[in-house]
Parts: structure tokens; C-alpha cells; sequence
């Protein structure tokens, strides 16, 4: 394996339903088995997908990295002009309305400061933006922080 | 008599009469032991049986005079009654004969005073009236005429005797209040003659002379006018002398005319009160004996108030607090409430009604309610006009917002100090509590929180911490921004930490109720929070209003804060409530989808792994990478699925319709069915089918694809699948307590079992809902005894209906809960009920529940035509000495004109909104439409009818739990109580104030009821 080669990870679970990843459709591995494999992950060659394979044995699959800040951003307001602007919050029916909108301009593609790495991902069952802080030293995930991001009202 | 003398029988039927009402006096008088014995009771007997003789004479020759006076009758001459009479014209003789041994009848034994309670004064003004009747049988032949008028005062002194017999029925529970009541009778009298007898004719009577008197002063003045504008000279003040003269004698008119209103007023108020009405000995709920003698003080000196107050004290549980200040209001209403000074309300002021509000106000309050409104007057407090901005005029939300403001904002000192102490704080607590404008729109809930809020905040320790949260506050960001300007009221851009800080003690300060949509789940965690642990509460307000995210304590992910609910909500609760409930949400689907993820994923590796080798049992697939197979299957099944809560299906009918159950649907999100609910096993079969084969890459149409189709589709397959816990397509429903407080308090819970639903295992044939509702009772006391004295709240949950908190502190169950339980239901509440349901009900009590009734109908029936139906089909009562069953029974039946025009009203609403939605609808749709929805209204107008019954009836009552409903004005309780009409424990909802019943539908004691905990 290349410094270069492209990762081939599929993210799943095992059978106890711990987060696993499926390395180029062949062999299921931990976190620390990809790193070893794709090192471009941890050089900056491939940092959404660092953010993937972060997300995933954090949080499997509640949130989903945003890798196209723009692409979010107009789905979210289309989101928003479809929601009925004068119902009620209703439990179980999360609208992004009930959040509001965040300031978009701060959402960015994934990235890597030396070892710490910053992405944005999307909440699965909300769809409000979080930020994700993340320590990355060589083949070791520290903790990941889950942050929502500040809110505006939607007038 | 003279053998000429014709006799009219109407006359002497008339007579026969008056000793007929004589002899009932007698009668009543002689029926109490106190004044009861062998002579009397033998006087009595012969009377009754002279005065019968002559009744049956009458009668039977009533037909041969009228024949034979040609068909007139009126001057027929008797004829003899050889039992009675010598002669026809000896029948009005021994009428007067009759007279003459009830007047004997009087001077023997009708007083046997020397065991008579009656005190000196009231004896006298007996014996006075009976010397007097005695002197107008002695004083000449007895006439018609002096017959009638010996009658009138025959009826005055009954109703001393009455009167005195009714106070002395006081004297044993109440001596103190049986006093009392003796002086102001005796006043009355003063005024009136002895023993009047107060009749609307004779108050309309004082009326008229007073409304003559007020002409009378009007014409003075006139008449002083036009003397004024005489030349001077003595003609000039003759005129005004006797224009002078004129007015002061109509002012003494006037006066004397006001002073006996008062007092017919006050005896007939005084008298209802004390025969059967809140202050009787018969009263169901008795009142203690030293505030009943504070009452019926008041009835000497403002009747209407006094009643007033009776009236409130009856329904409430703070009788004393109240009839503690009745002494201080009617000075006050008599002196326009003037402060230390002397200084009144400017006009206009409406001092009786202020004074109304007042014991409203001590009603809901209790304590030292009244002394401290006396403090608050004597300081001019009250003087003050609208001294909360926007604090009235508003629905309760806002009043709610308006006032917690201000009490924040006089909270907080200028250097951010938190001191509920000072005397900003104190004076504006006394105008939440007394003002004349903010009492006029009370807050009872709100206030009871405030007054909480300032006992806890006067501790040190507790005022240290909650100085810390508020120091550590700093300008708020994001969505906290927009919860503090939705607070304050400000602009967002404008709000700081000063603001900020006014938010969060402006939450502390509101209480926390249900609002209009299913979040009971999280409520009853976010309400039990803001009771018990309050600061914990300023904690995540602080969180709120400062970052606009909501933490969850169970190291969940924070969200960020909800801002999505109507305004006049408290933002910064609301958003608290919302937020969990949202995090609760979340925590539960994923909870269900691991499990579904984890049954589908022994499923699967069932599906495609070798059979016999790790317990594969299909081997659809039976690839030589299966394991891979089967790892990439679940990372497709786990993203293609999620699983949401949709609060607005229910599992089960909510009559009360205050709470959603709620349940959990799977939904496909990725593939061609994105976003389709699975709600039949086809949809599921059909979904999984496709996306296990997206997984492994395998074409539809193959061979190996129809046998992965097929085998999804094989009952052994899905019955394997169900096997592990899990139907996808019914993924079942409920609510999330539990989670919510794991959310809130940060400990994960355990639940306890108080009743087992109708609906699971047990077999409850024959199990009758009072039963039940014995059971769970006994259940829920057993649990607060041994293992929650002390806690204050027990989170409790009727399955699939509502989450709330049990109240195993609550002062009406510790006799409960002394010895034996059961045993104590069965003394203190069965058997009560029992003794109900077989009782009558007075006339005045059937009345009150007709007023009860029409009250609780009215609250959610806003029709002014229909409220007039209501009015006059049982606005005046439905009958005299009915069994509460009997009642029911009289009140519905007269409702069902009601309740076909309110269907009827309903249906053509119903029918307008559908020809306006472009579907045909006919009348006969309508009149189809109106006749579904009946018996759901006739369950809500029956809930109406009992729960007037139940306030006549007045069974005893425990409260068990906090409901989490109602709003500033008011907290809504679940109590047990006796149905009055059967005596079976009943489920109740309590409205506090003014404390009235509302039964709870059936399926709130049909489902089964837990407590959970944190674990230990």
C-alpha cells in the first residue's frame, strides 16, 4: 500500500454491533487497522475520509461528515422553505426551523491543524450542524467533541 | 257564637290552617330532645287528633253544602258534628277552641327552659313574643281577623324557636361559632322585630322604602337648590331650614331602610349558612369552630362578603386563612381601604370586589395570606396602579411572562446581586400577592411557585450558588441570544448579560406546566426538577441562555436549543422542555434501531452464512466471503434505516385527550424507497430484499437474487427475525420517561410495576375499575411508604397515556398510610363513599351540583345560546332529596336537549368544512356525522354532571400526584376519590384553585401504571 492509494473503506458493524470498517471490500478491521493501511489519511491526502472513519467509531452513523459545505447549505435552506413556517414543535418531528440556521460561512471541508482535526457533520435525526474536534496522533483517535454550531432564528 | 251566625267554611278552612302551621311549630319545636317530653308529646297527640277531626268534617261536607248552596257554596251553613260541635255555627267555636288550648298549650310546656341552650337574651326574646301571643288570646274574641294576626306572631315565634333550635344544633362542635351566631341573630331582630321572618317580598319591601328615601334626599337637595336661590331674608331661611330638616329626615330614612337590608340580608344569608349551608352542623366539609365564629361575625356587618367568603371556604383547602381576615375586610370595605395615612384607592374603586379577590387570593394561598394583605394595605401598597407593566390584560402566559419579569428585575440589584430579601423584592412579592389590579387577574400557580422560590433564595447557602450561576453568566450567544430577547423582550442584538441574567431569574421564578403539545415525557422531569431541585434547574436555564445549547447530564451530545413554540412562553423553560424532550427522542430511536439493527443482524447472518457453520439456517447466499457479505449487508442495512417517533399516532384512545402515547415507525432512507414507511410486513420484505442485494452487489432476476427473495419472503425467515424481539413494521409505542430523566438528572433509571394493565397478562375478568383503582391506590402507598417518605416527587407513568409525579408527601395521605393500608382505604375512603352513594341530596346541595355542572360545561363550551340551554335546563336544580345516582340520573336526562344541539352544532361546523374542502356532504351526512360524535360529548357533559355531584357531595379525597397540567392560574392534581354515585374509588383530575373534580376516562385506570427511579 501507497502513501497515495485512494482508501477503499466501507463503514459498518460487526456482528455485536460495535462500529467496524470493511477494508476494500475484503477484510473487516478496526480504526486502527485503516490508519496503519491508508496512511495518507493521517498525512492530509485524504482528510474527509480521516473525518469519515472519525465519525464513524464516535459516533457510527448518528452524524454524516459534510464534505460539501455549499451543497449543505442549499439543501438546509430548502429544507427550511418547505417546513410550514407557523406549525407547532412537535416531538419526534425535529424541523430546522425549531433550531434556526447556522452561520454557514463557518462550515468547512474537513481539516487537519498538525495532529488535530476539525470537520462539520451533519446530525443523521436532527439535520442541524455540529462541529467535530478531534485529536489524531498517529494511529490513536483521542475523543471527539460533538459541538452544535451557534444558531439565528428563521425569521 | 251566636245561633245566627253564618259561617264561611273558606274561613274556617283558613283557620283550621294557621293551627294546622301552629301545630307543625309545635311539632318541629318538640322534636328536638332538647325540648322533648311526656306531656308535651301527649298535647300534642290530642291536637293533632282535634284538629284531624275537624280537617275530615270539612272535607266531607264540603260536596252537600256546595250542592246545596246551589253550587256556590261560600255562605253554606256547616252542619252539625255531633264529635265535635253541638251546633253547625260551634264549628268556628271549637276552632278557637283549638286556639285557646295551643295559647294554654304555650304557657304549660311549649319552654321548658331550664334545658333549653338557649343563652338569656335569646330566651327572653322567646318568652317576650310568647307573652305576647299570650296577651292576644287572652285579650278578646277570638275573629278571624285577630286569628290571622295571632298566626303572624305564632310565625315569628316559630322561627325564634327555630332559630334557637338551629343554634343550638352548633353548640356541640361549635360553641365558640354557636355564640356568635346567637348575638348577630339577636342584632337582626334589633332591627327587624323578633323572629321576622326574612322573604324576598320583605327585602323589596326595605328596597322600595329605600329607593323612596333616595328620591326623597334628591327632592331635599332640590328643594335646598331653590332656597339657595331665594333673596335673602327670612322667607329664604325657612326654606332652607326646612329644606335642611327635609333632608336629614330623608337621610335617617334612607339610613334606617340600608341598615334593615342589611340586616333581613344578613339573617337570611346567616341562617341558609347555618342550617344547610357550609356552616351547619350537617355541612359535609365542617369548618373549624373559631373561623365559623369569624364568619358569622361578618354576616353582622357585610353580608354579601361574608357569604362570599362561606362560599369560598366550603371548596377550599385553606378555610381558616380565609375567614382569618374577615374581620380586617369589612372594616376596610367599610372604610375604603385606607393605608396608614388615610389615603383611599381613587375612585373608581371597587372595594368589595377587591375584597372578593383578597379571600380568592388567601382561598388559593393559605398561611398568613391575610395578615400579610393587611401589612401591605396599612403600607399603601394597594394604592398603587398597575404597578407590573403589561402585568393584566394579557391571557395567563402572559401575565405569567409579564410578572416573573418584574420579579426578576426587582430581584437583581443594580450591582447583580440576587436578594429576594430587599425591599425591592419584598414590594414587589406584595404586588404579586395583594395589588388591587393584579389580584383582579390572579395568578395562583405562578404566585405559590414565587413564594416558593423566595423561601428557597432566602437560604445562604442556596442564594450563594444561585449568585455564582448568575455571575458566572456572560453575553449569550446563538440561539441563547434569541431566548433571552424572547424573555426580556428586547431586540437579539441588543441583549448582554445583564439580560441575560434577568432571563434566567425571570425562569427560576415560573412555574413549569404541560404547554399544548405531547411533551408530558419530558415535563414531569423538567416540573420535578424546577420543585425539588430548582437551582438545578437556573443550571441549565443559565446553559440555555448563555450558549443556546441544551447538555444533556448523561453525556449525550448537546442539541442545539429549541426556539420553535408560541410566544408568551416562558423561552428559556420551554426551550429546556422541548430541547430534552428532543434529546429524549433521540435516544430512544436509537435505542430501537439497535435493537432492530441487532435482530437484523443475527437475521442476516442467518441469510447468507453456510448452514451449520456460525449458526447460519438459510443459506441464501452462501457466498465464500459471506463473512464480508455479511459486514457489508449491515453497513447497508444500518444506513438505509432509521427509526422515528411520531407523537401524533396513538396506541391506544386518549379520552382525556390531554397527552399523546405516540409510536415508533421504521422509515427507509437510502435506496428507491427512500423516506417509505414500513408499516406492513410487504413493504418491509420488498425494502430489505432490495437493499441486501444493493449490498452485495447482486442483480435482480438471478437465480441467486430469487432465492434471497425468496427466502425474505419465507415465514421461517420472518419468524426467525420476530423471534429476536423485533417486528419492523410495528415497532410499537409508549413514552420515555426514563430517558427523559436520564437526560435531565444524569442517572440511569429503573422501573417498578404499580398496576398491570387490562391489556397484559393477568386475567381481570370481573375486575371492576374501582377495583382497579383500589389496587393501584394500595399500591402507590405502599411504594411512598417504604420507600419514598421524604422525596417529595415519584416519577410515575400510565403507560402509553401520560408521564407525571406522584406526591408521596402529600399531607392527605399520611392517614393512609398509618397501619394498615387497606384497611385505612376501606375506613377513610370506602366506606365514606358507600354512606354517599346512599344518601340524599338536599335541595340545596342537588343545586349546587347543577351550578357545579353548568360551571364545568361552560369552561369548555364558549356558546352563549347553548349556555342559556344549560341555564334553563338545570339552572335551577332538577329536585329535593335525590341519591347522588338519582341526581346523575336527573341531570342528564335534562341535558339531552343540550347535547343534541351542541352534536348538532358540531355536525353542520363539520359539514361546512367539508362542502368548503370540496367533498358532497348532505344533511344526512351531517345528522349521520352528529350522531357519531354524541357519545363522546354525553362522556364529557357526564364527566361534567359527577363532577358536580362530587362537588355537593363532597366525597373525602387523597391527592396522589401532580399532573403536570395547568398554567399560572393554576395546578391540576390527581386525586382518588368515592365516586358519589356508586361509592367505588374513582381516578380524579383536581383543578386547584377552586379545587373542583373532573373524573378521568376509563382507560386511564385500563392501563398500566410504573414508578422508575435512579438505579442504586
Amino acid at each position: 500500500m501507497t502513501d497515495a492509494a485512494a482508501p477503499d473503506l466501507i463503514y459498518s458493524v460487526d456482528r455485536a454491533g460495535d462500529p467496524v470498517v470493511i477494508i476494500e471490500r475484503k477484510t473487516e478491521a478496526g480504526s486502527e487497522t485503516a490508519l496503519e493501511t491508508y496512511p495518507g489519511l493521517i498525512t492530509g491526502e485524504y482528510t474527509t475520509e480521516l473525518a469519515r472513519l472519525v465519525n464513524h467509531f464516535a459516533r457510527e452513523f448518528q452524524y454524516e461528515v459534510i464534505d460539501d459545505p455549499a451543497a449543505f447549505q442549499t439543501a438546509y435552506m430548502e429544507q427550511v422553505a418547505a417546513e410550514d413556517p407557523d406549525a407547532n414543535w412537535q416531538q419526534g418531528n425535529p424541523r430546522l426551523r425549531d433550531f434556526g440556521k447556522p452561520d454557514f460561512a463557518q462550515i468547512t471541508v474537513p481539516q487537519m491543524d498538525g495532529k488535530h482535526l476539525v470537520f462539520y457533520a451533519k446530525s443523521r435525526q436532527l439535520g442541524v450542524p455540529y462541529r467535530v474536534d478531534v485529536d489524531v496522533n498517529g494511529t490513536e483517535i483521542g475523543e471527539a467533541t460533538y459541538e452544535p454550531m451557534a444558531m439565528q432564528p428563521i425569521e | 257564637m251566636s245561633d245566627t251566625t253564618v259561617v264561611d267554611p273558606q274561613s274556617v278552612a283558613q283557620r283550621l290552617q294557621v293551627i294546622k302551621t301552629e301545630l307543625s311549630g309545635f311539632e318541629t319545636f318538640f322534636a328536638d330532645p332538647v325540648h322533648a317530653s311526656d306531656a308535651a308529646t301527649a298535647q300534642l297527640d290530642r291536637l293533632r287528633a282535634k284538629i284531624g277531626q275537624i280537617e275530615s268534617l270539612l272535607n266531607a261536607r264540603a260536596p252537600a253544602e256546595t250542592a246545596a248552596a246551589g253550587g256556590d257554596g261560600a255562605s253554606a251553613p256547616l252542619s252539625e258534628d255531633p264529635g265535635i260541635c253541638a251546633a253547625p255555627e260551634d264549628e268556628e267555636a271549637a276552632i278557637c277552641q283549638i286556639s285557646d288550648e295551643f295559647g294554654a298549650f304555650w304557657g304549660q310546656v311549649c319552654l321548658p327552659s331550664e334545658s333549653d341552650q338557649a343563652i338569656s337574651d335569646e330566651r327572653a326574646a322567646i318568652a317576650a313574643q310568647r307573652e305576647r301571643i299570650g296577651q292576644m288570646y287572652a285579650s278578646g274574641p277570638l275573629t278571624p281577623e285577630r286569628l290571622v294576626e295571632i298566626g303572624a306572631e305564632l310565625a315569628r315565634l316559630g322561627n325564634l324557636v327555630r332559630t334557637a333550635q338551629q343554634i343550638a344544633a352548633l353548640e356541640e362542635n361549635s360553641p365558640e361559632a354557636a355564640t356568635e351566631a346567637r348575638q348577630a341573630m339577636t342584632g337582626f331582630d334589633e332591627e327587624l322585630g323578633p323572629g321576622t321572618i326574612v322573604t324576598p317580598e320583605l327585602i323589596a319591601q326595605f328596597e322600595a322604602e329605600k329607593a323612596v328615601a333616595e328620591a326623597a334626599e334628591t327632592t331635599a337637595q332640590e328643594h335646598m337648590a331653590a332656597a339657595e336661590a331665594l333673596p335673602d331674608g327670612p322667607e329664604k331661611d325657612a326654606a332652607l331650614d326646612a329644606a335642611m330638616q327635609e333632608m336629614m329626615q330623608a337621610t335617617v330614612d334612607r339610613e334606617s331602610a340600608e341598615s334593615r337590608i342589611q340586616a333581613a340580608r344578613g339573617k337570611q344569608m346567616l341562617t341558609s349558612a347555618i342550617t344547610t349551608g357550609p356552616l351547619s352542623p350537617y355541612a359535609r366539609r365542617p369548618i373549624a369552630d373559631q373561623s365559623a365564629a369569624q364568619f358569622i361575625e361578618a354576616y353582622t356587618r357585610n353580608p354579601d362578603l361574608a357569604d362570599f367568603a362561606v362560599g369560598a371556604a366550603r371548596d377550599s383547602a385553606n378555610p381558616d386563612a380565609i375567614a382569618a381576615g374577615m374581620d380586617m375586610l369589612c372594616t376596610n370595605v367599610a372604610g375604603g381601604f385606607p393605608d396608614d395615612s388615610g389615603t383611599t384607592p381613587p375612585a373608581p374603586f371597587d372595594a368589595q370586589g377587591y375584597a372578593q379577590n383578597l379571600i380568592n387570593g388567601a382561598s388559593a394561598e393559605g398561611g398568613d395570606y391575610m395578615a400579610d394583605a393587611a401589612d401591605y394595605i396599612r403600607d399603601g401598597g394597594h394604592l398603587q396602579q398597575n404597578p407590573i407593566p403589561d402585568g393584566t390584560g394579557r391571557d395567563a402566559n402572559g401575565r405569567e411572562r409579564a410578572r416573573s419579569n418584574y420579579l426578576a428585575d426587582a430581584a437583581i440589584g443594580a450591582d447583580g446581586t440576587l436578594d429576594v430579601t430587599s425591599p425591592a423584592a419584598q414590594k414587589a412579592l406584595g404586588h404579586l400577592r395583594f395589588n388591587p389590579d393584579v389580584v383582579d387577574e390572579p395568578t395562583a400557580s405562578l404566585n405559590a411557585h414565587v413564594m416558593s422560590t423566595y423561601d428557597m433564595l432566602s437560604e445562604p447557602d442556596n442564594q450563594t450558588r444561585a449568585q455564582g450561576i448568575l455571575n458566572d453568566i456572560e453575553e449569550p450567544q446563538g440561539a441563547g441570544r434569541t431566548l433571552v430577547a424572547r424573555s426580556s423582550g428586547a431586540a437579539a442584538a441588543d441583549v448582554d448579560a445583564d439580560d441575560t441574567r434577568q432571563a434566567v431569574v425571570a425562569a427560576l421564578m415560573t412555574p413549569v406546566h404541560q404547554g399544548n403539545v405531547g411533551s408530558c415525557f419530558a415535563t414531569a422531569g423538567v416540573r420535578r426538577m424546577s420543585t425539588l431541585e430548582p437551582l438545578e434547574s437556573m443550571e441549565f436555564y443559565a446553559e440555555l441562555a448563555e450558549t443556546g445549547t441544551f447538555r444533556p447530564r448523561n453525556r449525550l451530545d448537546p442539541i442545539p436549543a429549541v426556539m420553535s413554540f408560541p410566544a408568551d412562553e416562558n423561552p428559556l423553560i420551554r426551550s429546556m422542555e422541548y430541547s430534552a424532550a428532543t434529546v429524549m427522542t433521540q435516544m430512544e430511536e436509537n435505542s430501537r434501531h439497535d435493537m432492530l439493527q441487532n435482530a437484523l443482524n443475527e437475521s442476516v447472518d442467518n441469510l447468507i452464512g453456510p448452514v451449520g457453520d456460525d449458526g447460519a439456517i438459510f443459506s441464501a447466499i452462501g457466498t465464500d466471503n459471506w463473512h464480508v457479505d455479511q459486514a457489508l449487508i449491515r453497513a447497508t442495512l444500518i444506513r438505509s434505516f432509521m427509526v422515528e417517533y411520531d407523537a401524533t399516532r396513538r396506541t391506544a384512545p386518549s379520552a382525556d385527550g390531554s397527552s399523546s402515547s405516540g409510536v415508533y415507525m421504521l422509515i427507509q432512507t437510502e435506496g428507491p424507497g427512500a423516506r417509505r414507511v414500513i408499516d406492513s410486513q410487504s413493504v418491509f420484505v420488498a425494502a430489505l430484499t432490495e437493499r441486501v442485494l444493493f449490498a452485495i452487489g447482486e442483480p435482480a432476476g438471478t437465480d441467486k437474487a430469487k432465492e434471497i427473495s425468496d427466502t425474505i419472503q419465507s415465514q421461517d425467515y420472518l419468524d426467525d427475525l420476530m423471534s429476536r424481539g423485533m417486528t419492523p413494521w410495528n415497532m410499537g409505542g409508549g413514552g420515555m420517561p426514563q430517558e427523559a430523566d436520564e437526560i435531565l438528572f444524569g442517572d440511569e433509571q429503573e422501573t417498578d410495576e404499580l398496576l398491570d394493565g387490562r391489556d397484559g397478562w393477568d386475567d381481570f375478568t370481573g375486575v371492576t375499575q374501582g377495583d382497579r383503582t383500589e389496587e393501584l391506590l394500595e399500591n402507590m402507598l405502599e411504594s411512598f411508604h417504604e420507600d419514598h417518605q421524604g422525596d417529595g416527587m415519584v416519577p410515575i407513568m400510565n403507560r402509553g397515556i401520560h408521564a407525571f409525579n406522584g406526591l408521596p408527601d402529600h399531607p392527605s395521605l399520611a392517614p393512609l398510610m398509618q397501619g394498615d393500608i387497606e384497611d385505612n382505604i376501606e375506613a377513610q375512603l370506602l366506606a365514606p363513599g358507600r354512606e354517599i352513594a346512599a344518601s340524599q341530596l338536599t335541595e340545596a346541595e342537588v343545586l349546587t351540583a347543577c351550578r357545579a355542572t353548568i360551571d364545568s360545561i361552560k369552561s369548555w363550551d364558549p356558546s352563549g345560546r347553548r349556555r342559556t340551554m344549560l341555564e334553563n335546563a338545570i339552572g335551577n336544580g332538577v329536585g329535593a332529596d335525590l341519591t347522588p345516582q338519582q341526581v346523575d340520573t336527573a341531570i342528564m336526562a335534562a341535558l339531552q336537549p343540550y347535547l343534541t344541539t351542541l352534536c348538532l352544532d358540531q355536525a353542520n361546523v363539520w359539514r361546512q368544512q367539508e362542502i368548503a374542502a370540496g367533498r358532497a356532504c348532505t344533511t344526512a351526512d351531517r345528522d349521520a356525522h352528529a350522531a357519531s360524535i354524541r357519545p363522546q360529548w354525553e362522556e364529557r357533559i357526564s364527566g361534567g354532571s359527577v363532577g358536580g355531584i362530587a362537588a355537593a357531595a363532597a366525597p373525602p379525597t387523597v391527592t396522589v400526584a401532580d399532573t403536570n397540567w395547568g398554567d399560572a392560574t393554576q395546578d391540576v392534581m390527581f386525586v382518588m376519590a368515592p365516586d358519589p354515585r356508586t361509592g367505588e374509588l374513582q381516578l380524579w383530575k383536581q383543578y386547584n384553585p377552586p379545587g373542583n373534580l373532573v373524573p378521568m376516562g376509563e382507560d386511564w385506570v385500563d392501563a398500566g401504571w410504573t414508578e422508575h427511579g435512579a438505579e442504586e
